[in-house]
């Protein structure tokens, strides 16, 4: 274990000098061949180390926890800020879970998809989306990517308006003139005039666009796969370019789940899901809007303070709403309550009508608004960029990329010595 | 002309041999082996073509041998019954931090008349290739990831050095053929076509 902890210190900032390894070979130096040696530059070359197939150099596979210490250098090391710091803590307590269980990642495996952040054109205007990925078997041990979902902020059709428009009850009488009002007057309201099983799909959305070549895609900007084949956890993938021992495809984040979070996620990787923006649409508006009364419980609330989560805090510790352990408590100052009021009242923060994300609500921040005896809650992850908000008995969920930023900006107020805060603003920055 | 390559044929089985190779680890390892020296082979080209103190016209011959590696020999062919112009090349500069997509004929050429007056071009050997596992795609046709360094030296007349150290990935198709030797033996015959080329990143040295 000593000898894992001394290859760590060296990666976490020590970088292997030049002249250490200066001697020249062929235009490419021993340091060049050392780093090209460590760096994990396929991904099948990450899951030949996660599995223990293949080793870091520095590790000797004689080593009696080298599956372990392996483990352990798969991870971007740069995410820890000392042997001591509790993120590293858990890394260890996931590596020695995947060890007992003998976990093996390979390629054919279902449990595990490609996050592909794609640049493209839309009618001539540069966009940006996710395309989700998974193998496919096409049998005779034939395998395939396939595309299972799309996530783009122009494949929304969120209506605009939540008044009750409609096609009126004997416009048969009229040969339905009213069709052609539709598309003049109120095109982003058309989900509002389709049938309440009406399921919007938009992946086939996607489909139609790249088929009518009004979308092109120009390249994949950032690439990330998500792998749930460790018990209890999620993690991701991404490549480290940089010259150092701990480089190429490692994980970047990992996240621990609890038992039904995790049966949730391997069944959403297991098939090619399709997005649940349907049942979202079946759902009255209210629940899709920042609804009315949603509003005017903002304006009105007299107080707002704000709890720090452990989402996956054990049954021992004082729990809120089922795992949720409170770390620490504060109240907004007038100025932040007022910032985040507006943030959240500002029409373009929930923009997303219909949005499926293949991630697990796990709150990091909650939210408590108060009015006289009334309570609103806005619970949020930043995790998933997910908020759901809570008033009465009513739930609703949006996606919070939007407000994302101004949230953390708050919450690092409040608790400005927090470090998962810190880290996550850093990575903002 | 149009150079058409059987790849979809052997996706479908129907030009080759029907009966499905399964590799032994060994022979696994035979495959990967071959396509990282077919890789170093072009790595090679690569370094002629662009060396100075060599005649035009035998870098010109480099870059056919070289063009005789991919696909098409880097003209335009046919891959799931779609027609391309090219096997591509990414080509990055560490000064422009942009990345350019050219076809391999087209980055040959402009290689050979490169207007430093001294180039160098060293690349990864091939044992320390990293090479992805065999995908099958049909009966007998595979695919792979090779992933290597480039390291790139031109000197202009003024004595400028421009250096830098580029990170690619290859493609490369393999397809298995069983052969009969003159002992009569049976034995496993690699051969590889490479394909599109990655660029992962360039550093300046």
């Amino acid at each position: 274990m000593n000898h894992i902890l001394k290859m760590i210190l060296v990666a976490f900032g020590l970088l292997l000098t030049e002249s250490t390894f200066a001697q020249s070979i062929g235009g490419l130096t021993k340091l060049d061949k050392f780093v090209q040696a460590a760096r994990i530059g396929l991904v099948d070359e990450f899951m030949d180390r996660f599995n223990g197939k293949s080793s870091h150099p520095e590790i000797s596979s004689s080593q009696s926890d080298s599956r372990k210490n392996n483990i352990l250098m798969t991870f971007n090391l740069a995410m820890f800020s000392s042997k001591k710091d509790s993120l590293f803590i858990e890394a260890e307590r996931f590596a020695d879970i995947a060890v007992n269980n003998n976990v093996r990642l390979n390629y054919s495996d279902t449990t595990w998809y490609a996050k592909a952040y794609c640049v493209g054109t839309l009618n001539g205007k540069e966009t940006g989306f996710t395309v989700y990925l998974t193998v496919q078997s096409r049998g005779k041990d034939m395998h395939k990517w396939a595309i299972t979902k799309i996530d783009a902020s122009f494949l929304n059709v969120r209506p605009t308006t939540n008044k009750e428009v409609m096609l009126y009850p004997d416009d048969h009488e009229t040969n339905f003139m009213s069709l052609g009002h539709i598309s003049k007057e109120q095109p982003r309201n058309i989900v509002k005039f389709m049938h309440n099983d009406f399921a919007y799909d938009p992946s086939s959305v996607f489909a139609y666009l790249i088929y009518n070549k009004m979308l092109k895609i120009d390249h994949v900007e950032k690439l990330e796969f998500v792998f749930t084949q460790v018990p209890g956890y999620i993690f991701t993938i991404s490549y480290f370019e940089r010259e150092k021992n701990n480089a190429g495809w490692l994980i970047s984040s990992f996240k621990k789940l609890h038992d039904k979070a995790h049966h949730t996620i391997n069944a959403k990787a297991t098939m090619p899901y399709k997005q649940d923006n349907g049942q979202t649409n079946k759902k009255s508006n209210d629940e899709t809007a920042l609804a009315s009364t949603v509003r005017d419980f903002l304006q009105n609330a007299d107080s707002v303070y704000c709890q720090l989560l452990d989402p996956m805090a054990n049954d021992t510790t004082r729990n809120i709403k089922r795992h949720c352990e409170v770390l620490q408590t504060d109240t907004l100052s007038t100025e932040a309550a007022g910032a985040l009021t507006a943030t959240l009242l500002y029409p373009k923060s929930f923009n997303h009508d219909s949005f499926a994300k293949d991630c697990t609500f796990l709150p990091d921040i909650v939210f408590i608004f108060k009015n006289k005896d009334n309570v609103m809650e806005l619970w949020y992850s930043f995790y998933c960029d997910v908020c759901k908000l809570i008033y009465g008995n009513k739930q609703y969920t949006y996606n919070g990329e939007n407000v994302r930023l101004p949230i953390l900006q708050i919450a690092m107020e409040a608790f400005p010595k927090d470090r998962y805060l810190r880290r996550i603003a850093g990575k903002t920055r | 002309m149009r150079t058409f390559i059987m790849l979809l044929l052997a996706i479908f089985g129907s030009a080759l041999n029907a009966n499905a190779q399964s590799f032994t680890m060994a022979q696994e390892d035979m495959a990967k082996r071959r396509a990282a020296e077919v890789v170093a082979q072009m790595n090679d080209y690569v370094a002629f073509m662009a060396r100075k103190d060599y005649p035009v016209n035998t870098r010109n011959r480099y870059r056919t041998q070289a063009l005789n590696l991919y696909v098409g020999k880097g003209n335009s062919y046919e891959l799931n019954g779609v027609s391309r112009d090219g096997v591509i090349m990414e080509v990055s500069s560490a000064t422009k931090k942009t990345v350019n997509k050219l076809l391999i004929r087209n980055y040959f050429t402009n290689l050979i008349n490169l207007k430093y007056t001294n180039v160098k071009i060293t690349s990864t050997e091939v044992a320390d290739m990293k090479l992805s596992n065999l995908q099958k795609i049909g009966d007998n046709s595979y695919v792979c990831t090779c992933q290597f360094v480039m390291v790139f030296e031109g000197r202009t007349d003024r004595n400028f050095v421009y250096r830098d150290k580029t990170t690619k990935r290859i493609k490369c198709f393999i397809e298995a053929d069983e052969v009969v030797g003159d002992d009569g033996e049976k034995a496993l015959e690699f051969i590889v076509r490479l394909g599109d080329t990655q660029c992962i990143s360039t550093e300046r040295l």
